[in-house]
């Protein structure tokens, strides 16, 4: 491939980054997919403020450590997922196309390109979590919550978990050629990396609450979850961020720091070695 | 007479194959008991072949007991116990302890003793060993003889003067005589409150956290075969005060407030009492699995707090937009059943004259409806706020929770606003017909 950026490198290749995630951003914006997919997070959430109260009208109290956390990693989960797969499907069918050929033809090379698409998905999603903020501040002071500071720091941090999703997806786009491969298979890893997390929770929940003996094959089922668990810690971003959240609670900033490292080396990793793979497999696939 | 015989017999023949006696199969084991003391009692543990891991309070002097007997799988309580009566055998030599390859301690077989004073056990609990132990033991039986001696002796007396009692007014002319007349009945000896186990043997072990192994050395110096296990002991990862918070509407059903869940959300017009108790929290699988050494429910990656006894001797100081509002004593409430078929009750100051114990002590604080938040947090004689009790009570508006819902459209609206702007911008401009 040629170099298109001989001299004036990194500048240039930040400009034409920038171009294309003006476009792509603009793309997303004029399209109903992003505002239902929040639309459908700000439900969940809803449901889950709703089920709390519930719980304390039923109970008179109710002791709940920060209940607008889980709605705020549901809609960074569903939000990191949608823009994950369409910037991975962006890549796929200008591959499948052919017009990303015709692309790196002109002054932008694998690497603007791929920054492109990822600071595309990446400044939608500021544009959500500002969203979420404005939704979290609005339901603590409507509901009558306990005004943390916490949030602001986990939709902040909620950015570093879109990335690496993201990133993931520019990745395996790279990598996995047409479309309808790339799909299956981003689909396949991070709901698979979901299951096991909310299957781990719900294992757990079961066997707290019915206290099974040594033999119950639940027990088994409980500590592979949890294996798994041990091992997505170090891999899923998800999972990260929900350790981030324990780590603010518990004021431990170490582990806030640990996770948010770990996200950050992902989503470099998933960038530089998608370049690579974007450059050996060719524009072509 | 024949048939009927040979019915009985077949009878007899038949009845001991429908009936068996569940007995299942012992297996002998070299198994470890524990004693440890969890922060307010000893508690004991048994670990049998397939556990392979202890986990022991670290600086707290703890018991291990290796013993040889012979166990079984109980399948109604999943779990394996021991059958004692058939075997129970002390395994005599040396513990020795090691941390990495080096050898961190040898503990060699001591008696042990458990004892307290029941009217005062977190104060006077204490595990002794070795001559202590024997010592401590003796003075205990000798405290106990006397104190049965001092209970005969009163019985005596007490005997002694119903007869001298009862002779005098028997004497006297009816009327003649008033109580004061009569004689003083002796009187009863305080009742024996000290408790101690019997004189056990055992390897007594006081160790800093850490993980290290243990192994068992017969006389001879020899490894004693499955005696290899690992032990953990442990520390409380924080300290604070929970709080059981009980609801006048549902005093029966207290929700617990821990220091890491600092806010107690409550509907309006309600009054909570707030029962502090000093707590410690700890390692979910390591507490578990000290209490229950064959516990499989505990998980490394969760916290559990544990009780440690009331926290009596402070008051409670409620805020409200940052000014002190009040102070709160702790106080004791009972709980009075109202008259008549609808079921209800009122829970009321206590009364010692009319009760002799409170239905529960804590701190009452009323929600009224105008109430939006509280801060609440104790302190002690001095006026120090005492680390980790400080929470925040705040009003839930439930009925306000639906119209969430509602929020779901604005990302909707947005977005439709903004396609229909762009379609409007990009909308090819109309070719009026000229005539």
């Amino acid at each position: 491939m040629l170099n298109v950026f001989p001299r004036s490198g990194w500048r240039d290749r930040f400009y034409a980054a920038n171009l294309l995630r003006q476009r792509l951003s603009a793309a997303t914006f004029f399209s109903w997919g992003i505002y239902i997919t929040m639309a459908l997070a700000l439900v969940v959430g809803a449901v889950l403020l709703e089920n709390n109260a519930r719980y304390t009208q039923q109970n008179v109290i109710a002791v709940i450590p920060q209940p607008l956390f889980v709605p705020i990693w549901i809609t960074t989960v569903l939000t990191a997922l949608y823009l994950g797969l369409t910037g991975a499907l962006t890549l796929a069918r200008e591959r499948d196309k052919g017009t990303i050929e015709v692309l790196l033809y002109g002054p932008v090379d694998e690497i603007a390109y791929l920054l492109g698409l990822f600071l595309a998905q990446l400044s939608v999603y500021a544009v959500l979590a500002v969203v979420a903020l404005l939704w979290s501040n609005f339901a603590t002071w409507w509901l009558n919550l306990q005004f943390a500071w916490e949030l602001s720091v986990i939709l902040l941090y909620s950015l570093l978990t879109t990335s690496a999703i993201v990133a993931f997806g520019l990745w395996v786009a790279a990598w996995g050629g047409r479309a309808r491969a790339t799909l299956i298979l981003f689909i396949l890893v991070t709901v698979g990396m979901l299951a096991i997390q909310v299957a781990d929770q719900a294992v757990t929940l079961y066997v707290v609450t019915a206290q099974p003996g040594i033999t119950d094959p639940m027990l088994v089922i409980r500590d592979v979850l949890v294996g798994l668990t041990a091992i997505l810690q170090w891999f899923s971003p998800f999972e990260q961020m929900r350790l981030a959240m324990d780590a603010l609670l518990a004021r431990d900033g170490v582990g806030v720091a640990l996770n948010a490292s770990l996200t950050t080396v992902q989503t470099l990793f998933w960038l530089v070695t998608g370049v690579a793979l974007l450059k050996w497999k060719g524009v072509r696939g | 007479m024949k048939r009927w015989a040979w019915l009985l017999a077949l009878c007899c023949f038949l009845v001991p194959l429908g009936v068996s006696a569940q007995t299942p199969t012992r297996t002998p084991a070299l198994v470890y008991a524990t004693s440890y003391y969890d922060g307010i009692v000893y508690g004991s543990g048994f670990v049998p072949p397939h556990v392979d891991t202890l986990y022991l309070p670290a600086n707290q002097l703890n018991v291990i007991s290796p013993r040889q007997t012979q166990i079984y799988f109980w399948a109604i309580t999943n779990r394996y116990v021991a059958d004692w009566e058939a075997e129970n055998k002390e395994v005599v030599g040396t513990l020795v302890v090691r941390q990495g390859s080096n050898v961190v301690s040898e503990v060699s077989l001591q008696s042990y003793v458990i004892q307290y004073d029941q009217n005062d056990p977190a104060g006077t609990l204490g595990l002794y060993t070795g001559e202590d132990a024997d010592a401590r033991y003796r003075a205990f039986e000798e405290t106990r003889k006397i104190y049965g001696a001092a209970v005969s002796a009163y019985y005596a007396t007490y005997q002694e003067w119903r007869d001298h009692r009862a002779a005098i007014l028997a004497n006297a002319a009816p009327g003649s005589l008033t109580e004061a007349d009569l004689p003083e009945p002796p009187s009863e000896p305080l009742p024996f409150t000290l408790f101690s186990s019997e004189t056990r043997q055992g390897y007594p072990l006081q160790l800093a956290a850490g993980t290290y192994t243990i192994e068992m050395r017969d006389a001879n110096g020899q490894p004693v075969a499955d005696s290899v296990k690992q032990l953990v002991l442990f520390t409380p990862t924080s300290e604070g005060i929970a709080y059981d918070v009980l609801p006048e509407q549902r005093w029966t059903r207290h929700t617990e407030s821990n220091p890491d869940a600092p806010v107690v959300y409550a509907v309006a017009g309600t009054t909570l009492y707030l029962s502090p108790q000093r707590a410690s929290a700890y390692n979910a699988l390591a507490y578990g699995r000290m209490a229950e050494p064959q516990d499989v429910n505990s998980r490394a990656d969760r916290t559990t707090w544990v009780r440690r006894g009331a926290a009596s001797d402070a008051r409670l100081v409620v805020e409200q937009g940052g000014q002190r509002i009040s102070e709160e004593v702790l106080s004791g409430y009972s709980v009075i059943q109202l008259p008549g078929q609808a079921l209800g009750y009122e829970v009321v100051t206590w009364d010692p004259a009319a009760r002799p114990t409170p239905t529960f002590s804590g701190y009452a604080l009323s929600l009224p409806e105008s109430t939006t938040a509280y801060r609440v947090y104790m302190v002690d004689g001095q006026g120090n706020v005492i680390a980790g009790s400080e929470r925040e009570v705040r009003v839930l508006p439930v009925e306000r929770a639906p119209t969430t819902y509602a929020l779901a459209a604005f990302p909707l609206l947005v977005g439709a606003g903004l396609i229909v702007w762009r379609r409007r911008q990009t909308t090819a401009p109309r070719i009026e017909k000229t005539a």
